[in-house]
């Protein structure tokens, strides 16, 4: 059943039957998933249902207790090789953006590039800057992070997790911590990165403005498991389960 | 009407002395009369001081100055001590005056660096017994910061290892010392250490292995709690990002940790520097035992009072500049931080 338009190629993300659990509490339930190259996922559902767990599970911040999950044919496994490898290709943005306070934004930015990457330092900066540039905030490169306003700071945190040059990018509620005025700059920035560069993205977020624009596939999520995916379009028109019509009549009319 | 909000200066209000006293020393008869009655308590009690200080025999001190400072420290080999100290307070001197025009923290490491090879090798041929005074005191406490620093640091990140032997090793040692006095652990040490290496080690460097063990333990503890004080996600962004765990632990855990461990760190050094006072009980002639040794001669029976009020005044002045140096740290690190 061909349902989403996939821009092109493999398989990048597949999850089989994957299953979480904190203690007793069983947080994802058997999610079966793939994502291809160049697709921009969004996923959607209420809180508590698994969908930060899930994209958490993807670079293993959160280890999956059940099922398989293969990142661009690396199998995540107890195998800190494996591990590493798979989250120098995978970049993170969190909701509590997280940057790093003792350094400036260029500092951010190119830390990772020297140590992991073992760039020399004039290139990482070079990348830092043009990365800052991209976000929208080349004259920011050496402000720290408390002089920066929370849509500055989510823009740096992007161009940190796109200096390693990642093939795909997870964004956990990028925009849940921001101002309403400044929830526009992030969502630009990000569809830049969906439309110009075609970056495979997974992004759970409650923008269904920028679902609409950008996503390829949305992702409904609830108590775990997938309650329905389809294209953005029969997602906002004419969704089948009552649970996603009830979710969206709450976040559209809210 | 539409104004445009206009941007006002803080209102400002300078009081004179007088009118800063009445309004909060004397307004309303309760608080002049608490304001008089304190004044006259501290008056009176600082009459009594003043006093004792002008009729004291401060030849105690004035005339033994050598003794207080170096101890019985052999007259031939005293030129050492003068040279170490002035290289000592010439490297304290540049780097204060290097760090306000921003010099690279690397220039001031090699400075420190020289200036205690420098020091080292001055003091070679000196036997470690034959040290006292203040510079024994200083000694002691330089030794055994610098020592349990590092070790304290291993402890700590050792306490919230994900390895369970490491944890636990590390939870053990921590609480173990912990339980014991430290005047227990200095007499354990000065006794038991001879049964293992004979009576060739010094006690000084008896001293400093306590201390050291000691100071390490606490070290630990603060460097656990500076260790959970750094969010967790900022290890997950760092682990996010590719770093493995050891450079998250370098470049993002331990940076922001030892800032927040800042004030408990010198709390603890401070503490330490005033414990070195405790060696008197192994015998050591450290700042106050060398008081309590010029108190046995008879020409200073009586002067018990001068002997700890010069003590005192002397670990002050020490703790204080500690204490004043990690306050100006803190404010040059807390730059671009809030």
């Amino acid at each position: 059943m061909e349902q989403a338009t996939p821009r092109d190629g493999q398989p990048m993300i597949v999850l089989e039957d994957v299953h979480k659990w904190f203690g007793r509490l069983h947080v994802l339930r058997g999610i079966t998933l793939a994502i291809r190259a160049g697709e921009v996922i969004v996923v959607a559902g209420p809180s508590g249902s698994g969908k930060s767990t899930m994209i958490r599970c993807i670079n293993r911040l959160e280890a999956h207790n059940k099922g398989r999950i293969v990142v661009d044919g690396i199998e995540l496994t107890d195998d800190l090789r494996n591990i590493d490898a798979v989250r120098s290709e995978v970049g993170m943005v969190f909701q509590s953006f997280n940057l790093f306070p003792h350094l400036t934004a260029l500092q951010n930015i190119s830390l990772a590039p020297t140590q992991v990457r073992k760039w020399p330092h004039a290139r990482a900066e070079r990348i830092a800057r043009e990365l800052l540039a991209r976000v929208g905030i080349p004259e920011k490169a050496g402000a720290y992070p408390a002089q920066l306003s929370g849509g500055q700071q989510q823009r740096v945190a992007i161009a940190r997790a796109l200096a390693m040059q990642p093939k795909i990018m997870l964004f956990d509620e990028p925009t849940s911590a921001l101002d309403p005025e400044m929830i526009q700059e992030v969502l630009d920035v990000m569809k830049g990165l969906a439309k110009e560069m075609g970056m495979t993205m997974v992004v759970v977020t409650h923008e269904m403005g920028f679902a609409r624009e950008v996503a390829d596939r949305m992702v409904f999520m609830d108590e775990g498991v997938i309650i329905e995916e389809g294209t953005p379009e029969h997602f906002f028109t004419n969704p089948k389960e009552d649970r996603t019509k009830l979710f969206l009549s709450k976040i559209l009319h809210q | 009407m539409a104004t445009r909000a206009v941007a006002l200066p803080p209102p400002q209000e300078r009081l004179t002395p007088l009118t800063w006293a009445q309004r909060n020393l004397f307004d309303g008869w309760l608080n002049a009369a608490l304001t008089l009655g304190v004044a006259a308590v501290l008056g009176w009690f600082g009459a009594i001081v003043w006093r004792w200080a002008l009729s004291a025999h401060w030849e105690i001190v004035t005339h033994n100055l050598r003794l207080w400072i170096v101890g019985l420290l052999p007259l031939a080999e005293i030129w050492r001590a003068w040279w170490a100290g002035g290289l000592m307070v010439a490297a304290a001197a540049l780097t204060i005056v290097g760090a306000r025009a921003g010099v690279r923290p690397r220039v001031l490491f090699g400075l420190w660096g020289g200036t205690i090879l420098a020091v080292a090798w001055l003091f070679s041929p000196i036997r470690l017994d034959q040290i006292g005074g203040l510079y024994l005191t200083l000694l002691l406490a330089v030794v055994s910061i610098s020592a349990s620093f590092p070790i304290g640091v291993v402890m700590g990140m050792g306490r919230t290892s994900s390895l369970p032997v490491v944890r636990l090793f590390s939870t053990a040692y921590i609480e173990g010392i912990r339980g014991i006095p430290l005047i227990t652990v200095l007499l354990w040490f000065s006794i038991f250490v001879s049964l293992l290496s004979g009576e060739t080690m010094p006690r000084v460097a008896r001293a400093m292995i306590g201390m050291t063990v000691f100071a390490s333990a606490y070290v630990g503890e603060i460097m656990r709690a500076g260790i959970q004080s750094v969010g967790r996600g900022q290890v997950e962004a760092a682990r996010a990002v590719g770093l493995s765990g050891w450079q998250t632990m370098a470049f993002i855990v331990l940076p922001q940790a030892f800032k927040n461990m800042i004030p408990a760190l010198v709390g603890q050094f401070i503490s330490l520097f005033k414990d070195t006072s405790l060696t008197v009980i192994i015998g050591l002639s450290d700042l106050l035992g060398i008081g309590r040794s010029l108190l046995a001669l008879t020409e200073y029976l009586h002067d018990v009072r001068e002997v700890y009020v010069f003590a005192l005044v002397v670990f002050f002045i020490f703790s204080y500049v500690m204490s004043a140096g990690s306050r100006a740290l803190e404010r040059k690190l807390g730059l671009g931080e809030r």
